[in-house]
C-alpha cells in the first residue's frame, strides 16, 4: 500500500497529516469533502482530463457513491460519540483504529494529489508551463 | 519552480498524443525555417513529454483513489466481526482498565492446566516444578509483582509455548473468564427489568399532564375457558321440525334454510 506513495512528485507523508486526536468520523468526513472537491473540479465543463478521457467521470462518481455507502454501512458517517458508530465499535481495538485512520489519511493524501494534478493540468490549459 | 507564460502550447493536440514525442512535428507551415523548426520540435517534444507524464499521473492517482475505496470495502469484512462490536457489556465505565480479577483468572487457568497435565503425566516432575514456579510468581506481593512477574511470566510463557504451545489458549480462556465476570458484575449493577423504562416513561408523561385525561387504550381481559366457566361459543342450531325446509332464527329472526344449517360452520 505504501508503494502508492512512490509517485514521482514528492508524496505527502502520512505523519505530516497526522493530528494528535482526530476521530475516525472526522477523518471520514474530511475524505468525503476532499473527494467532493475533486469531483466538482473534474465535473467542470472545460476539464481537460475528462474531455480527453484520462479520467472517467462516471467511474469517479460511482466510487464517490461507494465511499459514502461504505461510510453509512460501517457507521463511519455517524459522529464519534454516537452509539454504534465506527469509533464506538473500535474503541477497544486501538490497532485496528490506527489502521483505519491510516487508510483514511492515505486516501486524503491521494485526493490531495489528485487535486494537485488537476490544478497542474489546468495551468497547462491556461498557457502556463511549469519547469 | 519557475512559471513561464506565453509559450505556444497546444494542449489538445499534445494531450492527444499518447507517447508525446514521436509525432510532435508540425507539418505545413513549420517547414520553411529549418533552425526554428528544430527548436520548435525540441520544445514541442519536451512539452508533450511533460503533458504525457501529467496524463499518466492523473490517471494513476485516480486509480489509486479507486483502489483505496476498494480497500475500505474489504476492510468492512473485518469490521463486521462480532468481537469488535462488544455488544454484551454496555457499561462505558472501566473501559481500557484491566480487571482486578484478571491475574487470578489466569492463575486459575494455569492451575487447571497444571492439574490436567499432572493427571496426564503423573511422573513428570519437571513440569511440576516449572509450573509451580510460574504459579508462585503470580501469587507474590503486589509491590514486587510488577518486576518479578514479568520476568517469571516470560519464562513460564516460553516454557508453555515450548512444551505444549497452549499459552495462547490459556490466555484466551482467562480473558473469557474475566469478561464473563465483568458481564455478571454489570448485570448485578444493571438488572434487566423488561418494560421498566417504558413504565417510567409513561409515569413521567402522566405527571407532566395536568388533567391526566389523555385518551388511552384500555384492553379487555382475555377470557380463558376453565372447568367452572365454559368458553363463550355460538349456541347450537335450535331444535326444529326436520321436515321444514326453512326455519326462523330465534336470535336475528332471519329465515334460514334447514339443509344448509346442518353444517355448523354455515350456522355460525
Amino acid at each position: 500500500m505504501n508503494t502508492k506513495r512512490e509517485i514521482d512528485s514528492g508524496p505527502a507523508t502520512t505523519e505530516s497529516r497526522k493530528p494528535p486526536t482526530q476521530s475516525l468520523s472526522q477523518l471520514f468526513q474530511k475524505c468525503l469533502q476532499l473527494y467532493s472537491l475533486l469531483y466538482r473540479a473534474l465535473e467542470e465543463d472545460d476539464c481537460e482530463p475528462v474531455k480527453l478521457e484520462y479520467v472517467d467521470l462516471e467511474k469517479a462518481r460511482g466510487e464517490f457513491g461507494r465511499l459514502r455507502l461504505w461510510g453509512i454501512q460501517s457507521k463511519a458517517a455517524l459522529p464519534a460519540q454516537a452509539r454504534g458508530s465506527l469509533d464506538d465499535t473500535l474503541r477497544r481495538d486501538q490497532a485496528i483504529t490506527d489502521k483505519v485512520a491510516d487508510m483514511f489519511r492515505l486516501l486524503m493524501d491521494e485526493l490531495d494529489l489528485g487535486m494537485e494534478e488537476h490544478a497542474l493540468t489546468l495551468a497547462f490549459n491556461l498557457g502556463m508551463v511549469l519547469t | 519552480m519557475r512559471i513561464v507564460r506565453g509559450k505556444n502550447v497546444r494542449p489538445r493536440e499534445s494531450h492527444a498524443e499518447s507517447g508525446g514525442s514521436a509525432a510532435a512535428s508540425d507539418g505545413d507551415d513549420s517547414c520553411t525555417d529549418s533552425s526554428d523548426d528544430d527548436n520548435d520540435d525540441d520544445d514541442g517534444a519536451v512539452e508533450e513529454a511533460k503533458i504525457g507524464r501529467k496524463r499518466a499521473k492523473i490517471s494513476v492517482v485516480m486509480s489509486y483513489i479507486y483502489d483505496q475505496v476498494e480497500l475500505l470495502h474489504h476492510l468492512s469484512m473485518l469490521l463486521r466481526q462480532p468481537r469488535l462490536a462488544g455488544r454484551d457489556i454496555k457499561s462505558a465505565g472501566g473501559e481500557g482498565n484491566p480487571s482486578a480479577f484478571a491475574p487470578f483468572d489466569y492463575s486459575h487457568i494455569v492451575e487447571k492446566f497444571r492439574h490436567w497435565q499432572h493427571i496426564a503425566n503423573s511422573g513428570s516432575e519437571y513440569f511440576e516444578t516449572r509450573s509451580q514456579q510460574a504459579l508462585s510468581s503470580l501469587c507474590q506481593e503486589p509491590e514486587e509483582q510488577e518486576q518479578v512477574l514479568s520476568e517469571n511470566e516470560l519464562q513460564a510463557r516460553l516454557y508453555m509455548e515450548a512444551t505444549h504451545g497452549s499459552y495462547a489458549l490459556m490466555q484466551r480462556l482467562a480473558r473469557a473468564n474475566t469478561r464473563r465476570r465483568e458481564q455478571l458484575k454489570y448485570w448485578e449493577v444493571h438488572p434487566s427489568r423488561p418494560g421498566a423504562s417504558l413504565k417510567d416513561k409513561a409515569a413521567e408523561n402522566e405527571a407532566r399532564t395536568q388533567g391526566g385525561d389523555w385518551p388511552r387504550t384500555i384492553y379487555e381481559e382475555t377470557v380463558v375457558a376453565t372447568d367452572r366457566q365454559p368458553p363463550t361459543r355460538v349456541p347450537d342450531v335450535p331444535i326444529r321440525d326436520p321436515w321444514e325446509a326453512f326455519f326462523e332464527c330465534p336470535f336475528c329472526h332471519i329465515s334460514l334454510e334447514s339443509s344448509l344449517m346442518r353444517d355448523r360452520q354455515s350456522w355460525k
